[in-house]
C-alpha cells in the first residue's frame, strides 16, 4: 500500500528541510538547516562526532520532533504520521531489540512492520555475511550486529533507507562486501539512501551527493562530482600564495618551514590553474575526504603539541 | 480538537506492537506463573504437614492468597511494561505516539486479565485437589466453598483495581515525559510522605502535618473502604477514567518521540518509589489475616445453626421479675467476649424488651488462669444477671413460655472461624421460688450452653481485597436469644 502511494504520488523529494533547528534544553544540536534530498539517490551525511547527524536522522525518522523550522519526508511531517513512517527505515549499528531474541524472530517482526520487506533476500544476505539466523542478537559482536542491521535495513526496501554508521565495528572485508551489496541493491531497487558515517574515503565512490554538518550547521550539500571540483590546493612560498589568494575563499592554511599549503574552496577553473602555475605555485586537486576534513576541522580542540 | 483520533492503520500498528511486546514479555509471564504454581505446591505440602502434626480436635490450615500476591506483583509488572516503552525498545519499527500508547495499554490489560485468570485457575486446582482428597480423608473440610458468584465479584473488584493501577502508570508516564524532573521531584516527595505516613509508629507526625495527614487518611479510607462492591467498581472506573484522560491530554500537548534512552533513567526514578509504595501497602493486605477470611460470601457456607429450646413459664406469676443465670463452657480460644445473652420478653407476640449482657471474659479468664499456650482447656463462665426487663424498665414478666435460642460464638483457631464445626448444646430450666411473705417471686432462668467439635479445616482464600469492601467486612455476631412469648 505504501509503495503504491509512493508510486502514485511520484514524489521525488525524499527529505526537505527549511530553517530546521533542534535543541535539547540549552544545547543547540542543529541550527537553521536548509536542504533537499531527492530520490533515488545515495546521500552521505558526514560530520564529526556531535555534529548533529544522528539528531537529523532521528527527526527524519519521526523519533524526535524538530524544535523549529520545516521538515518533510515524502512531502509530510514524519512525526506520528504512519503513512510516512511506513515508507522509511532508520537503522543504526545497534538497534534495541527484545532481550534474548533470535535473528529469525527479528526478521519475522520486520515482515509485519515493513510492507516491502523481502525475507528471502534478508535470509540470503545473512547467509552471505555468514550470520546464523538462529543466533541470539544479544550474543553477536558489535560488527555482527552492524552487519545484521545493515542487511535487515536493505531487505526492508523502504523508499527512504537511512543508515546511521552502518559499518561500525565491521572488519575491512565485511565493510567492502557491504558496500558492494549496497551498490547492487541500489541498482536493482533504486530508492533514497542516506548514510551517516565518518568514513568519507570508503563512501565517496558510492555517493551521489554529500551533506556535511559541522557543529549543527550545514556546511556543504553538493553532488559528489561537484564536490570534487569545488576546491583545490595550492602549495608554494608564503608571499606568492598570499598575493594569489587575495579575495579567494580560503578554508585551510598549513604553514611549513619552506612552503605553505592553502586550500581554496572554489572551483579550479583552467584559467586559475594557469595563473597559479605562472605565479610559481603548485596546484593539485583535493579529494572529498580532504575537503571534508578541511570543512570540519575548525572546531577541533587545542594544540596537540602543548600536551608534550 | 480530537484527543483520541485513531486511524485504522494506527489500530493495526498498535496490535502489531502489542504482539511484539507480548512476545517480549513471555519469559516474565512464564516466570511469574511458575513462581505462583511453585508457591501453591509448597503451600499444599505445608498444609498437609500441618494437619499431620496437629493433635487438636479442631485444627485449621490457611493457604496463601494468590490474589493478594498478585496485587503486589502486577503493579510492578505494569510499571516494567511502561518502562520498556520509555526505554525505546523496538523503536526501529514504524509507530506513532498513539499506537505506542494503545499497544502499552493493550499489553497491560492483557497481563491483568491473564494474571487474574491464573489466580482463578490456581484457586480452582488447589480447591478441587483438596476436595478430592477430602473424600478419602475423614474430617478434612474445605473452609471456603468454590462460590462462582463470590469469585466473579472478586474478579471484577481486582480487575477494576488494576485498571486504576494501569491508568495511574499511564498518567505518571505522560507526566514524567511532559515535565521530567519537575514532575519527579514533587512526586517522589509526596510518595516519601505517604511512606512515612504508613510507617507512622516509626516516624511520628509533627502537628504541622496533622491537617494533611487527616486529609490523606480520609481519602485513603474512602478509597479502600467503599460501602459496596458497586461503589468500589464505580470509584475505580472513575479514577481510571480521570487518570487516563489526564494522560491522553498531556500526551496530546506534548509531542514526543520514541527514542528516549535518557528517559529510562528518569522513569526508573519515577516508578521505583511508586512500586515501593504499592509493595508496602500490598504487603499489608497480604499479611492482614482478618482481610483474608472476612468476606461474608466466603463464610456463608457456615451458618452457625442456632439451637432453640422452650421453657414452660406458666408457673411464673404474672408481673414478677425473672432472673437469668447463664453457665457456659468455652473451649480453647472461644471468643467469650462475643457471647451474649439476649433476653426478650414479648406481649402478644410483639417483642418489646431486650436485655443483653456480655462482660464475661475477664471473669472467666481470671478465674481459670487462661494462657494463650493452653489448648483445649475448658473455661467456665457464669454470671447471674439482673432481672428480665430491667433495661426497658419493664420488670414485669408476662407470657407463659420462654424461648431460649443459642447460637455459638465465633470460634477462632488462629485466624480461622470454625463455628460451623461446633455442635451447640444448650439446656435451660426455670427455678421458681415463691416467697412466703407474699412479695414478688425470685424466679431464675438457668441456661447452660456449650459445644463439641472435631475436624481439620483447610482455608483456600481468594480475593482478600473484598474484605476491604463495605458489608463484607462485617462479621456475624453469635448470640443467645431468650424470648418470652
Amino acid at each position: 500500500m505504501t509503495t503504491d502511494l509512493y508510486d502514485q504520488l511520484q514524489i521525488n523529494v525524499a527529505v526537505r528541510a527549511q530553517g530546521l533547528s533542534k535543541s535539547f534544553g540549552k544545547k543547540q544540536a542543529l541550527t537553521g538547516l536548509d536542504f533537499q534530498i531527492d530520490s533515488p539517490s545515495i546521500t552521505g551525511l558526514l560530520g564529526r562526532n556531535g555534529a548533529g547527524k544522528t539528531t537529523l536522522l532521528k527527526m527524519c525518522a519521526g523519533h524526535i520532533p524538530p524544535s523549529n523550522g520545516l521538515l518533510q519526508v515524502w512531502g509530510k511531517a514524519p512525526l506520528n504520521n504512519l503513512n510516512v513512517l511506513s515508507m522509511l527505515i532508520y537503522s543504526t549499528h545497534d538497534v534495541s531489540y527484545s532481550q534474548g531474541i533470535s535473528l529469525r524472530a527479528i526478521l519475522n517482526d520486520y515482515v509485519r512492520f515493513f510492507p516491502n520487506f523481502d525475507n528471502d533476500f534478508a535470509t540470503g544476505l545473512l547467509e552471505y555475511f555468514d550470520l546464523d539466523v538462529t543466533s541470539r542478537y544479544a550474543r553477536l559482536s558489535t560488527g555482527q550486529k552492524s552487519t545484521f542491521n545493515f542487511a535487515a535495513a536493505l531487505a526492508a526496501r523502504a523508499p527512504l533507507t537511512m543508515l546511521d554508521e552502518p559499518t561500525l565495528g565491521m572488519d575491512v572485508a565485511v565493510r567492502k562486501a557491504a558496500y558492494e551489496v549496497l551498490v547492487r541493491e541500489y541498482s536493482e531497487h533504486p530508492r533514497c539512501f542516506i548514510i551517516a558515517s565518518h568514513l568519507m574515503a570508503e563512501l565517496e565512490n558510492l555517493l551521489d551527493s554529500i551533506l556535511i554538518l559541522d557543529a549543527g550547521k550545514l556546511v556543504l550539500h553538493d553532488s559528489i562530482d561537484e564536490l570534487r571540483q569545488s576546491a583545490y590546493q595550492l602549495r608554494g612560498p608564503a608571499a606568492a600564495l598570499e598575493a594569489f589568494t587575495a579575495g579567494k575563499k580560503i578554508i585551510r592554511v598549513d604553514q611549513g618551514e619552506i612552503t605553505t599549503t592553502v586550500v581554496v574552496h572554489e572551483p579550479a577553473a583552467e584559467e586559475v590553474q594557469r595563473e597559479a602555475q605562472a605565479a610559481g605555485l603548485h596546484v593539485s586537486a583535493l579529494s572529498p575526504e580532504e575537503l571534508y576534513i578541511c570543512l570540519t576541522q575548525e572546531s577541533k580542540g587545542g594544540d596537540l603539541e602543548c600536551l608534550w | 480538537m480530537s484527543l483520541v483520533k485513531v486511524s485504522r492503520l494506527e489500530l493495526a500498528n498498535a496490535y502489531q506492537l502489542f504482539r511484539l511486546k507480548l512476545r517480549d514479555s513471555q519469559r516474565g509471564i512464564v516466570a511469574v506463573l511458575v513462581f505462583m504454581f511453585a508457591l501453591a505446591t509448597l503451600n499444599a505440602a505445608s498444609a498437609w504437614q500441618g494437619f499431620a502434626s496437629s493433635t487438636d480436635m479442631l485444627s485449621s490450615q490457611n493457604f496463601l492468597d494468590y490474589s493478594a500476591l498478585l496485587l503486589i506483583l502486577a503493579p510492578a509488572a505494569i510499571a516494567y511494561i511502561f518502562w520498556q516503552e520509555a526505554a525505546g525498545k523496538n523503536a526501529i519499527y514504524p509507530q506513532t505516539s498513539m499506537s505506542r500508547f494503545l499497544s502499552t495499554q493493550m499489553l497491560s490489560l492483557f497481563f491483568v486479565l491473564l494474571a487474574l485468570v491464573s489466580v482463578l485457575v490456581l484457586n480452582l486446582i488447589v480447591h478441587l485437589s483438596f476436595s478430592l482428597i477430602s473424600n478419602w480423608v475423614p474430617n478434612l473440610i474445605m473452609g471456603y466453598s468454590f462460590s462462582p458468584a463470590f469469585l466473579a465479584s472478586g474478579f471484577v473488584a481486582a480487575f477494576v483495581f488494576l485498571l486504576v493501577v494501569t491508568a495511574g502508570f499511564a498518567f505518571l508516564t505522560e507526566l514524567v515525559k511532559a515535565f521530567r524532573l519537575y514532575a519527579i521531584v514533587p512526586l517522589v516527595a509526596f510518595i516519601i510522605f505517604v511512606q512515612f505516613y504508613h510507617l507512622t509508629p516509626l516516624f511520628p507526625f509533627d502537628d504541622t502535618l496533622a491537617g494533611i495527614h487527616a486529609l490523606f487518611t480520609g481519602l485513603i479510607w474512602r478509597f479502600l473502604h467503599p460501602a459496596s462492591l458497586v461503589s468500589f467498581v464505580a470509584i475505580c472506573l472513575l479514577a481510571s477514567a480521570i487518570l487516563l484522560s489526564l494522560g491522553i491530554i498531556l500526551r496530546h500537548f506534548n509531542a514526543h518521540g520514541r527514542d528516549t534512552n535518557k528517559n529510562s533513567l528518569l522513569f526508573t526514578f519515577a516508578y521505583v518509589p511508586v512500586i515501593a509504595l504499592i509493595l508496602v501497602m500490598g504487603f499489608d493486605l497480604y499479611f492482614d489475616d482478618s482481610l483474608h477470611l472476612s468476606p461474608d460470601s466466603a463464610i456463608a457456607v457456615f451458618p452457625a445453626e442456632p439451637v432453640t429450646i422452650t421453657v414452660d413459664a406458666q408457673l411464673v406469676p404474672e408481673g414478677s421479675p425473672v432472673y437469668v443465670l447463664t453457665q457456659s463452657i468455652h473451649r480453647d480460644r472461644m471468643n467469650v467476649d462475643e457471647s451474649s445473652v439476649v433476653v426478650i420478653s414479648s406481649e402478644e407476640d410483639v417483642i418489646n424488651s431486650v436485655f443483653t449482657f456480655s462482660q464475661m471474659r475477664l471473669t472467666a479468664f481470671e478465674e481459670h488462669g487462661f494462657s494463650p499456650l493452653q489448648h483445649w482447656s475448658d473455661i467456665y463462665a457464669a454470671r447471674e444477671v439482673d432481672e428480665l426487663g430491667v433495661e426497658s424498665k419493664r420488670s414485669a414478666f408476662t407470657g407463659d413460655k420462654i424461648v431460649v435460642e443459642y447460637k455459638p460464638a465465633s470460634f477462632n483457631k488462629g485466624s480461622a472461624r470454625l463455628q460451623n464445626l461446633v455442635s451447640p448444646e444448650i439446656s435451660a430450666h426455670l427455678q421458681v421460688w415463691a416467697p412466703e411473705d407474699g412479695s414478688f417471686a425470685q424466679d431464675t432462668l438457668v441456661v447452660q450452653h456449650s459445644y463439641t467439635g472435631e475436624g481439620k479445616v483447610l482455608f483456600v482464600p481468594i480475593w482478600s481485597m473484598l474484605g476491604l469492601i463495605g458489608e463484607n467486612a462485617q462479621n456475624a455476631r453469635p448470640n443467645i436469644v431468650i424470648s418470652a412469648q
